[in-house]
């Protein structure tokens, strides 16, 4: 189990050196479907830091109270109950990416990043502790979706936040879009180049580190 | 947890009874407040839909509120009474939602659909018909707009479907739509001859659009429902008496 540090490693910790998608590769199903441009990618991080954020705070402000027994059971119904809250706000708000997110949004649920947290870590720290951990673990998840975002839309479509890029359009002569970009399978490949570009950094090999705690690697749903 | 107290099952009922009632009420709080809001954007989506399928919008444009509203009310809205083929008055047409006779039990035979059309003059000129199919997952809901032979396609829109998304929801994506367009749904005589068709026919090429790989329910449900609502049960006799007399 993760106990919880003074300060600020709570929250850069999860952004670089035990981040959840990188590190620990959890939450791919969703980081691969809606992947495809920016848009989505910058809406699908806001839901999941949301829900962290939520869940997160929430068991650990129960932790002490919560019957050992069906502790999984609550927190799956926090979890799902910041989900649902989410949906309803982005059908709302924004319905367009609402529908193109479509059942990726409900399936924050089964991402193991949000109950690795708060199995992990929200059930043994405090409220403030487990906020810094959520907002860190989604901006973790967020900065490697929005870049695999970012390289498919540019690299798929030439454009980057629907708007076209000058030089990256088929007109300029030189640069066909890849429609394999713009497939599912083409965030795979790029997020495994992300993480073994990772593993080259000297001291950042999950494996070899000493101070990385085995008990909240997991495979992914 | 270092500590496991000791855990009485009512404590552990009465807990599990607490957080499902505060998961419940935070859940009903938000739909509540946010449901005027959901049904504004789902009406106005509607209206795009409509004004997509007609070609009113050039690629690429995005429109706000008041310009799909504007686009929108260009059309004239007619009531057509299935039975009948005919349009009627019994129903106030700006009130009309059709989907909610699928909600008063009617599902499978609504009597009424609401029928969108752009006059130049007299003339029709475009005639946007709603159809809907029931998918692989869930009910889809579209537009066809005719152009002012009401035979040929001028532009297609889906607003509404849960099919599986990356596959079945394809039937949504612009390019595929694309095809649609300049397609003919009755050949010289009015009879139906409009396919969804993953075997290319040269002779019928008109009347075909290419089906979808990997989507076969979905498209096939598409393709039936069009046989069905541009049939005689559908529009059909509607259309062939506005050719006559628009």
């Amino acid at each position: 189990m993760t106990k919880g540090k003074p300060g600020g490693n709570n929250l850069l910790d999860p952004i670089t050196a035990s981040n959840p998608v990188t590190v620990h590769v959890l939450g791919l199903c969703s980081a691969l479907a809606v992947s495809i441009s920016v848009v989505p990618a910058l809406i699908m991080s806001a839901a999941v830091i949301g829900v962290l954020v939520f869940s997160n705070v929430l068991v650990s402000l129960l932790r002490h109270a919560m019957p050992h027994s069906i502790r999984l059971v609550i927190e799956v119904t926090l979890i799902a109950t910041a989900v649902a809250v989410v949906d309803e706000v982005l059908k709302a708000f924004a319905p367009d990416v609402s529908e193109v997110l479509s059942v990726f949004v409900g399936l924050i649920i089964t991402n193991c990043i949000v109950l690795a947290r708060v199995e992990n870590f929200a059930m043994h720290n405090g409220p403030w502790a487990s906020f810094l951990d959520a907002v860190g673990n989604g901006l973790g998840y967020s900065w490697v979706l929005i870049l695999v975002a970012a390289l498919r839309e540019l690299l798929g479509t030439g454009t980057l936040l629907y708007q076209p890029v000058p030089g990256l359009q088929p007109s300029s002569g030189w640069f066909q879009p890849s429609e394999f970009m713009q497939l599912t399978p083409s965030a795979f490949f790029l997020m495994a180049l992300i993480i073994w570009l990772l593993n080259r950094v000297p001291g950042r090999h999950p494996e070899e580190s000493p101070t990385r705690n085995q008990d909240d690697r997991q495979g992914d749903a | 947890m270092s500590s496991v107290k000791p855990e009485s099952t009512a404590r552990t009922l009465v807990f599990a009874g607490a957080v499902a009632l505060g998961c419940a009420l935070i859940i009903s709080a938000t739909v509540y407040w946010l449901r005027p809001l959901q049904v504004a954007a789902g009406a106005s989506s509607y209206m795009h839909a409509v004004i997509n399928a007609a070609a009113l919008v050039a690629a690429g444009q995005t429109l706000d509120e008041r310009e799909i509203l504007a686009r929108f009310q260009q059309f004239d809205v007619r009531i057509l009474d299935l039975e009948t083929g005919t349009f009627t008055r019994e129903v106030n047409p700006s009130r009309f939602d059709y989907r909610e006779q699928f909600e008063a039990g009617q599902r499978s035979q609504p009597r009424f659909m609401p029928v969108y059309l752009l006059r130049d003059g007299q003339e029709i000129h475009c005639a946007v018909l709603p159809f809907y199919a029931q998918g692989m997952w869930s009910a889809i809901h579209g537009f066809v707009a005719l152009s002012e032979d009401l035979t040929t396609i001028r532009g297609v829109a889906i607003y509404e479907h849960g099919e599986t998304p990356g596959i079945g929801d394809r039937i949504q994506a612009p390019e595929w739509l694309r095809q649609w367009q300049g397609k003919r749904i009755y050949g010289s005589n009015g009879e139906y001859l409009f396919r969804i068709s993953a075997r290319p026919d040269d002779a019928a090429a008109r009347y075909t659009v290419d089906a979808i790989t990997g989507a076969t329910v979905t498209v096939s449900a598409v393709d039936q429902a069009m046989a069905r609502w541009f049939g005689d049960e559908g529009y059909a006799p509607l259309l062939a008496e506005l050719r006559r007399a628009p």
